[in-house]
């Protein structure tokens, strides 16, 4: 992935312009924590649309190159972020592309573990027949991250970016208290600390 | 690149990729399909693997998406007798008994006629579908 966005950077830079995203999901956790090392697609905060020529010819030149979805890249979560959410407080720098010398194209915003937790509490997947033991684990690591140790806590951080859904977090409150508590790393850190 | 049908998930599962990473990938395929397309990704039955537990989960996902996407039919494997667990299969690492009883009632009906207790909503993806 970071090679990919050493591409896009670098397509930027051609094109003359900078494109800055923030990389939510899975594909935040892989970036920068040391409990996640499996991801999909990378999913991203809103982009213009259309896009521009040279972003969509770098993605799909990226797509076909490394076998990849053709909508490897994409702002489908946008749906799903929180309009309380800022730009500055609730996000953190990762990293500009391409790395080294050469003059950056692209920067990488990541969500704060506090966000990324209020956006998995949402969705609450933990019980999914696919994916749900990961996301169990996901909200397990980010819990200690953030210092959330109750139930009671995890739903008053939902209800700070998602007011509505911590209004009536029944669910969570539900599912959080008698969930599996095992499984997190000794030390969860996200970002990592040598990021 | 995903696979584009159910058989073939199955098939990199039986090859050693992990298998949420190929079932999750496979229904990031059926979301972004059109609904022509949807139909034949599940139609092909999946290779009966040695695992009863996702031999009937890919029933229950085959008949679900079939259902919840209303595509007008559903394929006739997914009723198979290997596609029903013999003993229930609660899907949470949960001991609690509060947690199989919640899952006992909320499990959708496409995945509780195989013994399988899920939550009320299953194989929800972050990803909205674009255009």
């Amino acid at each position: 992935m970071l090679q990919a966005f050493d591409e896009i950077g670098r397509a930027a830079v051609a094109a003359g312009t900078r494109l800055q995203i923030a990389v939510y999901g899975g594909s935040a956790l892989m970036l920068a924590s040391n409990f996640r090392f499996a991801t999909e697609d990378v999913d991203v905060s809103r982009l213009e649309k259309p896009w521009p020529e040279w972003l969509r010819s770098i993605v799909d030149k990226l797509a076909k190159k490394n076998g990849w979805a053709e909508d490897w890249f994409n702002d489908g979560v946008v749906f799903h972020l929180s309009a309380l959410a800022d730009p500055v407080d609730d996000h953190l720098e990762f990293s500009t592309f391409p790395r080294g010398p050469e003059p950056p194209g692209l920067m990488v915003y990541l969500p704060s573990a506090a966000y990324l937790l209020a956006l998995k509490l949402k969705a609450i997947r933990v019980n999914d027949p696919v994916r749900g033991e990961q996301e169990r684990l996901d909200i397990l690591n980010l819990m200690r991250v953030v210092g959330v140790r109750t139930a009671e806590e995890a739903i008053a951080l939902l209800a700070r970016y998602f007011p509505n859904s911590g209004a009536s977090a029944e669910k969570q409150k539900f599912l959080l208290t008698y969930m599996n508590k095992d499984g997190a790393v000794d030390a969860p850190e996200y970002p990592r600390r040598s990021d | 690149m995903r696979p584009n049908t159910l058989a073939e998930a199955i098939e990199r599962v039986r090859d050693g990729e992990l298998q949420d990473v190929a079932l999750a990938e496979f229904i990031d395929s059926f979301l972004s399909a059109e609904t022509a397309t949807q139909y034949r990704s599940i139609e092909q039955e999946p290779e009966i693997t040695n695992d009863a537990r996702l031999d009937a989960l890919v029933g229950a996902i085959a008949e679900y998406l079939a259902k919840q996407h209303r595509l007008g039919r559903v394929p006739k494997w997914v009723y198979g007798k290997r596609r029903r667990l013999d003993e229930p299969w609660f899907t949470t690492s949960s001991t609690e008994p509060a947690m199989q009883e919640y899952l006992a009632f909320a499990s959708p009906a496409e995945f509780r006629s195989r013994n399988i207790f899920t939550e009320e909503r299953p194989l929800r993806r972050a990803r909205a579908k674009t255009a």
